[in-house]
């Protein structure tokens, strides 16, 4: 049956989920899209903590409302748009609770860059530490930009797919991407200059 | 056309480059274990995004705002109680309320009988000398005479007006005079003087319209005179 539900598309998954209540579908389900979606979140939010509640929170609305997806769209875009609204919905939260707080380097903090390579320990600091002003330059840019660009060029998502995921028209995804590309340009000058 | 426009990804290509090189960051290795301990104990509320509270207490703001300053403008314009009384600004207290409870002349027949001493100098104006009391109750006075034996005697006179007729002349003097609350103190009426309110230049009273008034008291101090003697 494990063997069986293996090679089942993420479609059938949810079907088989939906029409059984089969939590084995459910976990093969989350075992294929924890790491992107943690991936996707942690470069939107920057933080390492809230991207991973982020993305159980969005896993425990995908257990809660399997029913609302609809099998003619994709899973990979129905679980993503979930992902990207909580997200989003976190970051609007933040902005508020940063302006009345007095401590304003929450946004700063732990910026924390997981490399599983085996490298040497200073090229890993080097690397960290390219990765980290990366990171920063990207939560810099504004966040309808950040999320297309991370979607299309982290996450390597079709035009396609990210209008379906944002709701929005191909022709504006395609625009928020040049210029989120080009205000990620002007911010890292430096760094691909050098 | 349109689409083409954006589609220029070699344009970016050092950007991309950038992006795709970032390290894939995973969940921690007990997400899943978690996860399926919260769908076990049914755990559902969501550890982020809007909470309950936070979305109503930024639905209540505005509301919040209006209570607040409704509240600041009425401690502030309507409640007297917060108001603190400025004496400079009050009115002086008026002249018969302040005579009610006192021997303070009260009327014009009052200044004229109630002057002391007694003296039988009548031909001297009544505004300085007076030697005639009165029964403010009945209208009418007290003669004091000399008796042949040198004995002094008081006779009961009737005056020829009651106090219906008298004139006060206060009232009189300050028919015209306009009454507000910045107007400056003046005195009131015996030791009793107004409260301090600034230093405003006093205006000299007008010395013609004092003699009128004079006049008017001699004229019927003289009218008196002659109902005694006759």
């Amino acid at each position: 049956m494990n063997k069986n539900l293996r090679e089942l598309t993420d479609e059938e998954l949810i079907k088989e989920f939906q029409d059984h209540d089969t939590i084995e579908a459910y976990e093969l389900l989350v075992k294929r899209f924890k790491d992107p979606l943690m991936n996707y979140v942690y470069r939107f939010v920057g933080n390492r903590d809230v991207a991973s509640d982020i993305v159980q929170d969005t896993m425990i609305k995908f257990y809660l409302n399997k029913d609302s997806y609809q099998s003619f769209a994709k899973f990979s875009t129905w679980i993503y748009t979930i992902a990207g609204n909580l997200a989003r919905n976190e970051l609007k939260r933040r902005k508020r609770r940063k302006l009345f707080s007095l401590n304003n380097n929450d946004d700063e903090q732990n910026i924390q860059i997981e490399d599983k390579s085996t490298i040497l320990p200073d090229r890993a600091t080097d690397n960290s530490l390219y990765h980290e002003k990366i990171q920063k330059a990207l939560k810099k840019v504004k966040p309808v930009y950040r999320e297309v660009v991370i979607l299309r060029d982290i996450q390597g998502l079709s035009y396609e797919e990210i209008a379906e995921v944002t709701k929005l028209s191909i022709g504006t995804v395609k625009s928020r991407i040049n210029r989120g590309r080009k205000q990620l340009q002007k911010l890292l000058k430096n760094i691909y200059q050098g | 056309m349109q689409n083409n426009f954006y589609d220029n990804d070699s344009k970016y290509k050092n950007i991309i480059d950038i992006l795709k090189s970032l390290p894939k960051v995973d969940t921690p290795d007990n997400f899943e274990f978690n996860l399926m301990t919260r769908i076990q104990n049914k755990s559902f509320e969501l550890k982020t995004g809007t909470s309950g509270t936070s979305k109503y207490f930024w639905i209540f703001v505005p509301a919040a705002g209006v209570i607040v300053s409704a509240f600041v403008l009425y401690f502030a314009f309507f409640n007297d109680n917060f108001q603190q009384v400025n004496p400079f600004l009050n009115e002086p207290p008026k002249i018969n309320r302040l005579t009610e409870n006192t021997d303070y002349p009260k009327d014009v027949t009052d200044i004229v009988l109630d002057q002391k001493p007694l003296q039988a100098d009548l031909s001297q104006p009544l505004t300085k000398k007076g030697n005639e009391k009165t029964n403010r109750k009945t209208n009418k006075a007290v003669r004091v005479v000399v008796k042949p034996n040198d004995v002094l005697a008081e006779e009961i006179i009737d005056l020829p007006f009651d106090k219906s007729k008298s004139v006060d002349v206060d009232k009189v003097l300050n028919k015209n005079s306009v009454k507000n609350s910045m107007s400056r103190g003046r005195l009131v009426g015996g030791t009793q003087r107004s409260r301090f309110n600034g230093f405003y230049i006093q205006d000299p009273l007008d010395q013609k319209f004092l003699e009128m008034w004079r006049a008017k008291l001699d004229s019927i101090n003289r009218l008196m005179q002659k109902s005694i003697n006759r």
